[in-house]
Protein backbone atom coordinates (compact mmCIF):
# COMPACT_ATOMS: atom_id res chain seq x y z
CA UNK A 1 0.00 0.00 0.00
CA UNK A 2 1.29 3.70 -0.70
CA UNK A 3 1.27 5.88 2.41
CA UNK A 4 2.12 9.19 2.99
CA UNK A 5 4.56 10.48 5.27
CA UNK A 6 4.93 13.78 5.97
CA UNK A 7 4.40 14.95 1.84
CA UNK A 8 6.09 11.96 0.87
CA UNK A 9 4.73 9.36 -0.96
CA UNK A 10 6.28 5.83 0.24
CA UNK A 11 5.30 1.58 -0.18
CA UNK A 12 4.44 -0.28 2.37
CA UNK A 13 3.70 -4.08 3.34
CA UNK A 14 -0.44 -3.98 3.61
CA UNK A 15 -1.61 -4.23 6.82
CA UNK A 16 0.64 -2.29 8.83
CA UNK A 17 -0.50 -0.72 12.53
CA UNK A 18 1.09 3.08 13.33
CA UNK A 19 3.35 0.86 16.36
CA UNK A 20 4.54 -1.06 13.07
CA UNK A 21 4.85 2.07 10.68
CA UNK A 22 7.24 3.71 13.65
CA UNK A 23 9.35 0.79 13.88
CA UNK A 24 9.37 0.13 9.96
CA UNK A 25 10.53 3.79 9.81
CA UNK A 26 13.09 3.61 12.09
CA UNK A 27 11.89 5.54 14.89
CA UNK A 28 13.54 4.73 18.03
CA UNK A 29 11.63 6.75 20.67
CA UNK A 30 7.81 7.03 19.79
CA UNK A 31 7.74 9.40 22.73
CA UNK A 32 9.47 11.91 20.63
CA UNK A 33 6.93 12.37 18.25
CA UNK A 34 3.46 12.85 17.75
CA UNK A 35 1.25 11.18 14.90
CA UNK A 36 -1.92 11.96 13.01
CA UNK A 37 -3.67 10.24 9.97
CA UNK A 38 -5.63 12.07 8.09
CA UNK A 39 -5.70 15.43 10.00
CA UNK A 40 -6.80 13.26 13.26
CA UNK A 41 -4.48 13.65 16.26
CA UNK A 42 -4.02 9.82 16.99
CA UNK A 43 -3.25 8.64 20.83
CA UNK A 44 -0.21 6.83 21.11
CA UNK A 45 -2.54 4.33 23.60
CA UNK A 46 -4.19 3.00 20.62
CA UNK A 47 -1.16 2.75 17.93
CA UNK A 48 -0.94 -0.75 17.95
CA UNK A 49 -4.94 -1.05 16.98
CA UNK A 50 -4.71 2.33 14.62
CA UNK A 51 -4.35 0.10 11.24
CA UNK A 52 -3.46 1.92 7.84
CA UNK A 53 -4.78 1.73 4.86
CA UNK A 54 -3.69 2.58 1.22
CA UNK A 55 -3.82 6.34 0.64
CA UNK A 56 -3.86 7.19 4.28
CA UNK A 57 -1.98 10.39 5.25
CA UNK A 58 0.02 9.94 8.03
CA UNK A 59 1.99 13.30 9.84
CA UNK A 60 4.73 12.61 11.86
CA UNK A 61 5.13 15.64 14.20
CA UNK A 62 8.59 15.64 16.10
CA UNK A 63 8.46 17.49 20.01
CA UNK A 64 10.53 20.74 20.02
CA UNK A 65 10.99 22.25 23.08
CA UNK A 66 14.11 24.49 22.85
CA UNK A 67 14.07 28.27 22.72
CA UNK A 68 16.26 29.80 24.80
CA UNK B 1 0.46 57.19 18.63
CA UNK B 2 2.49 58.57 16.53
CA UNK B 3 3.43 62.07 15.95
CA UNK B 4 3.54 62.37 12.20
CA UNK B 5 6.96 63.93 12.03
CA UNK B 6 9.76 63.66 9.70
CA UNK B 7 11.83 61.28 11.91
CA UNK B 8 9.07 59.19 12.40
CA UNK B 9 8.03 59.21 8.64
CA UNK B 10 11.47 58.06 7.45
CA UNK B 11 11.76 55.53 10.56
CA UNK B 12 8.54 53.43 9.20
CA UNK B 13 8.98 54.72 5.71
CA UNK B 14 9.53 51.12 4.38
CA UNK B 15 6.80 49.88 6.28
CA UNK B 16 4.48 53.05 4.99
CA UNK B 17 5.24 52.25 1.30
CA UNK B 18 3.79 48.63 1.34
CA UNK B 19 0.46 48.39 0.45
CA UNK B 20 -0.68 46.37 3.59
CA UNK B 21 0.51 47.81 6.06
CA UNK B 22 0.49 51.86 5.33
CA UNK B 23 0.21 55.21 7.62
CA UNK B 24 -2.68 52.98 8.96
CA UNK B 25 -0.94 50.04 9.74
CA UNK B 26 2.09 51.78 11.41
CA UNK B 27 -0.47 53.72 13.92
CA UNK B 28 -2.23 49.98 14.30
CA UNK B 29 1.42 48.29 15.39
CA UNK B 30 1.67 51.91 17.74
CA UNK B 31 -1.28 50.48 19.51
CA UNK B 32 -0.62 47.16 20.23
CA UNK B 33 0.75 45.31 22.44
CA UNK B 34 2.61 42.32 22.28
CA UNK B 35 3.70 39.94 25.37
CA UNK B 36 6.97 37.95 25.13
CA UNK B 37 8.27 34.86 27.08
CA UNK B 38 11.58 34.31 27.20
CA UNK B 39 14.13 36.60 26.39
CA UNK B 40 16.28 33.81 24.92
CA UNK B 41 17.14 32.26 21.58
CA UNK B 42 13.66 33.29 20.01
CA UNK B 43 12.59 36.05 22.54
CA UNK B 44 15.87 38.12 21.01
CA UNK B 45 14.91 38.13 17.55
CA UNK B 46 11.83 38.96 18.37
CA UNK B 47 12.08 41.56 20.77
CA UNK B 48 14.44 43.52 18.13
CA UNK B 49 12.15 43.28 15.43
CA UNK B 50 8.89 44.05 17.27
CA UNK B 51 10.73 47.06 18.80
CA UNK B 52 11.87 47.83 15.38
CA UNK B 53 8.82 47.47 13.46
CA UNK B 54 7.27 50.31 16.43
CA UNK B 55 5.04 47.97 18.25
CA UNK B 56 3.54 50.56 20.71
CA UNK B 57 4.20 47.80 24.15
CA UNK B 58 6.02 44.77 24.58
CA UNK B 59 6.27 43.24 27.99
CA UNK B 60 9.19 40.98 28.03
CA UNK B 61 9.30 37.85 30.88
CA UNK B 62 12.35 36.06 31.80
CA UNK B 63 13.63 34.72 35.31
CA UNK B 64 17.17 34.46 33.54
CA UNK B 65 20.18 36.79 33.54
CA UNK B 66 22.80 36.53 30.87
CA UNK B 67 25.58 33.77 30.34
CA UNK B 68 28.49 33.98 28.41
CA UNK B 69 26.98 30.64 27.25
CA UNK B 70 24.00 32.86 25.26
CA UNK B 71 26.01 35.26 23.06
CA UNK B 72 25.99 32.29 20.17
CA UNK B 73 22.41 33.05 19.11
CA UNK B 74 20.77 35.72 21.87
CA UNK B 75 21.01 38.59 19.82
CA UNK B 76 19.72 40.43 22.43
CA UNK B 77 22.42 40.34 24.80
CA UNK B 78 26.16 42.05 24.17
CA UNK B 79 29.13 40.58 26.32
CA UNK B 80 28.87 43.86 28.70
CA UNK B 81 25.64 42.55 29.69
CA UNK B 82 26.72 39.55 31.31
CA UNK B 83 25.60 38.78 34.71
CA UNK B 84 22.76 41.32 33.79
CA UNK B 85 18.70 40.15 33.82
CA UNK B 86 17.68 39.55 30.37
CA UNK B 87 14.58 40.92 30.64
CA UNK B 88 16.78 44.45 31.34
CA UNK B 89 19.52 43.60 28.80
CA UNK B 90 16.65 43.00 25.98
CA UNK B 91 14.73 46.09 26.99
CA UNK B 92 17.85 48.06 26.64
CA UNK B 93 18.61 46.75 22.81
CA UNK B 94 15.19 47.02 22.24
CA UNK B 95 15.28 51.17 23.10
CA UNK B 96 18.38 51.33 21.34
CA UNK B 97 16.60 50.66 18.15
CA UNK B 98 13.67 52.33 18.65
CA UNK B 99 13.43 54.78 21.33
CA UNK B 100 9.39 55.47 20.93
CA UNK B 101 8.38 52.34 21.98
CA UNK B 102 7.37 51.09 25.57
CA UNK B 103 8.88 48.03 26.90
CA UNK B 104 8.07 46.59 29.87
CA UNK B 105 10.59 44.45 31.49
CA UNK B 106 9.20 41.43 33.26
CA UNK B 107 11.52 39.21 35.63
CA UNK B 108 9.48 36.22 36.59
CA UNK B 109 9.40 32.80 35.61
CA UNK B 110 5.90 32.33 34.48
CA UNK B 111 3.96 29.72 36.42
CA UNK B 112 0.54 28.64 36.89
CA UNK B 113 0.41 31.52 39.40
CA UNK B 114 1.31 34.41 37.48
CA UNK B 115 0.48 33.60 33.71
CA UNK B 116 -3.08 35.07 33.44
CA UNK B 117 -2.44 38.46 35.01
CA UNK B 118 0.83 38.75 32.91
CA UNK B 119 -1.33 37.96 29.60
CA UNK B 120 -4.27 39.41 29.73
CA UNK B 121 -3.14 43.08 29.31
CA UNK B 122 -1.58 42.12 25.96
CA UNK B 123 -3.41 41.59 22.13
CA UNK B 124 -0.66 38.94 21.37
CA UNK B 125 1.27 36.55 23.18
CA UNK B 126 4.80 35.07 21.85
CA UNK B 127 5.88 31.45 23.49
CA UNK B 128 9.93 31.62 23.07
CA UNK B 129 11.05 29.01 26.31
CA UNK B 130 12.93 26.76 27.01
CA UNK B 131 10.58 23.96 28.18
CA UNK B 132 7.51 21.58 27.84
CA UNK B 133 6.17 22.42 31.14
CA UNK B 134 6.26 26.39 30.13
CA UNK B 135 4.63 25.79 26.29
CA UNK B 136 1.82 23.37 27.66
CA UNK B 137 0.87 25.95 30.37
CA UNK B 138 1.19 29.42 27.83
CA UNK B 139 -0.82 27.10 25.57
CA UNK B 140 -3.68 26.40 28.12
CA UNK B 141 -3.44 29.83 29.48
CA UNK B 142 -4.40 31.24 25.73
CA UNK B 143 -6.90 28.62 25.12
CA UNK B 144 -8.82 29.81 28.99
CA UNK B 145 -8.60 33.14 28.48
CA UNK B 146 -8.84 33.35 24.55
CA UNK B 147 -5.50 34.79 23.53
CA UNK B 148 -4.26 34.54 20.29
CA UNK B 149 -0.22 33.33 20.58
CA UNK B 150 2.50 32.25 18.21
CA UNK B 151 3.97 28.59 19.20
CA UNK B 152 7.91 28.01 19.01
CA UNK B 153 10.00 25.17 19.16
CA UNK B 154 13.45 24.53 17.68
CA UNK B 155 16.27 21.77 18.43
CA UNK B 156 19.49 21.00 16.77
CA UNK B 157 19.06 22.36 13.49
CA UNK B 158 15.54 22.22 13.40
CA UNK B 159 12.81 24.73 13.89
CA UNK B 160 8.64 24.91 14.33
CA UNK B 161 6.07 27.12 14.80
CA UNK B 162 2.15 27.60 14.62
CA UNK B 163 0.20 30.19 15.37
CA UNK B 164 -2.97 29.71 17.56
CA UNK B 165 -6.45 31.45 17.81
CA UNK B 166 -8.45 29.26 20.69
CA UNK B 167 -10.89 27.70 19.66
CA UNK B 168 -11.01 28.79 16.20
CA UNK B 169 -7.76 26.84 14.75
CA UNK B 170 -5.81 23.81 16.40
CA UNK B 171 -3.91 24.39 19.29
CA UNK B 172 -0.53 23.14 20.70
CA UNK B 173 -2.33 19.95 22.07
CA UNK B 174 -4.13 18.93 19.29
CA UNK B 175 -1.56 18.92 17.43
CA UNK B 176 0.81 16.94 20.62
CA UNK B 177 -1.58 16.52 23.40
CA UNK B 178 0.81 16.65 26.23
CA UNK B 179 4.48 16.88 26.83
CA UNK B 180 6.23 14.23 26.30
CA UNK B 181 7.95 12.01 29.46
CA UNK B 182 10.49 13.86 30.81
CA UNK B 183 13.80 13.58 29.54
CA UNK B 184 12.72 11.74 26.62
CA UNK B 185 13.04 14.38 24.44
CA UNK B 186 16.60 17.01 24.76
CA UNK B 187 15.31 20.28 24.96
CA UNK B 188 18.35 21.15 27.51
CA UNK B 189 21.87 22.72 26.89
CA UNK B 190 23.26 18.98 26.35
CA UNK B 191 21.01 18.49 22.68
CA UNK B 192 22.75 22.31 21.10
CA UNK B 193 21.37 24.23 18.71
CA UNK B 194 22.51 26.02 15.81
CA UNK B 195 22.42 29.69 16.80
CA UNK B 196 21.23 31.20 13.67
CA UNK B 197 18.05 28.08 13.75
CA UNK B 198 16.67 30.54 16.62
CA UNK B 199 17.00 33.88 14.63
CA UNK B 200 15.28 31.92 11.75
CA UNK B 201 12.87 30.93 13.71
CA UNK B 202 12.47 34.02 15.88
CA UNK B 203 11.93 36.21 12.96
CA UNK B 204 9.33 33.69 11.65
CA UNK B 205 7.27 34.62 14.68
CA UNK B 206 7.73 38.11 14.85
CA UNK B 207 6.55 37.95 11.01
CA UNK B 208 3.65 36.09 12.26
CA UNK B 209 3.00 38.65 15.51
CA UNK B 210 3.03 41.81 12.63
CA UNK B 211 0.24 39.98 10.13
CA UNK B 212 -1.83 39.36 13.16
CA UNK B 213 -1.34 42.90 14.27
CA UNK B 214 -2.08 43.89 10.96
CA UNK B 215 -4.57 41.89 10.12
CA UNK B 216 -2.34 40.32 6.86
CA UNK B 217 -2.40 37.45 4.54
CA UNK B 218 -3.34 34.22 6.48
CA UNK B 219 -1.67 33.06 9.77
CA UNK B 220 0.52 29.94 10.19
CA UNK B 221 -2.87 28.36 11.80
CA UNK B 222 -3.66 25.05 11.39
CA UNK B 223 -0.59 23.94 10.52
CA UNK B 224 3.22 23.03 11.66
CA UNK B 225 5.60 25.00 9.71
CA UNK B 226 8.63 23.15 9.79
CA UNK B 227 12.25 23.26 8.40
CA UNK B 228 15.47 21.42 8.64
CA UNK B 229 18.30 23.63 8.18
CA UNK B 230 20.49 20.88 7.58
CA UNK B 231 18.84 19.81 3.99
CA UNK B 232 17.70 23.71 3.83
CA UNK B 233 13.72 21.75 3.43
CA UNK B 234 10.62 23.90 4.85
CA UNK B 235 7.75 21.60 5.18
CA UNK B 236 4.02 22.49 6.63
CA UNK B 237 2.32 20.02 8.12
CA UNK B 238 -1.84 20.25 8.36
CA UNK B 239 -3.12 19.68 11.67
CA UNK B 240 -6.97 20.06 12.03
CA UNK B 241 -8.78 21.28 15.67
CA UNK B 242 -9.30 18.01 17.28
CA UNK B 243 -12.46 17.75 18.98
CA UNK B 244 -11.55 15.63 21.36
CA UNK B 245 -8.43 17.96 22.20
CA UNK B 246 -7.21 17.55 26.14
CA UNK B 247 -7.32 21.32 25.85
CA UNK B 248 -9.17 23.62 23.85
CA UNK B 249 -12.11 20.93 22.99
CA UNK B 250 -15.89 21.41 24.15
CA UNK B 251 -15.65 19.16 26.82
CA UNK B 252 -12.44 20.24 27.98
CA UNK B 253 -11.68 22.03 31.57
CA UNK B 254 -8.49 23.42 32.07
CA UNK B 255 -6.95 23.41 35.46
CA UNK B 256 -3.53 25.18 35.07
CA UNK B 257 -0.07 23.70 36.04
CA UNK B 258 0.82 20.67 37.15
CA UNK B 259 3.65 20.10 34.02
CA UNK B 260 6.23 18.48 35.68
CA UNK B 261 9.75 19.85 34.07
CA UNK B 262 12.20 17.67 32.78
CA UNK B 263 15.37 17.65 35.57
CA UNK B 264 17.72 19.10 33.23
CA UNK B 265 15.77 21.63 31.93
CA UNK B 266 15.57 23.60 35.35
CA UNK B 267 19.29 23.96 35.42
CA UNK B 268 20.22 27.24 34.61
CA UNK B 269 22.15 27.13 31.01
Amino acid sequence: MTLTINEEKKEFADGLNISELLEVEGVQNPDMLSVIVNDSFVHKSIYKETGLKDGDSVTFLYFMGGGA
Amino acid sequence: MIEWNDDNLERYSRHIILEEVGIEGQEKLASSSVLIIGAGGLGSPIALYLAAAGVGKIGIVDFDAVDLSNLQRQVAHTTADIGKPKVISAKESMLAINPNIEVVAIEAAVDENNILPLIEPYDFVIDGTDNFAAKFLINDACVLVNKPYSHGGILRFSGQTMTIKPHESACYACAFDAPPPANSVPTCSTAGILGAVAGMLGTIQAAETLKYLLNIGAPASNKIVTFDVKNMRFQELKIAKNPKCRVCSDSATIKLGGYEQAVCDIKKD
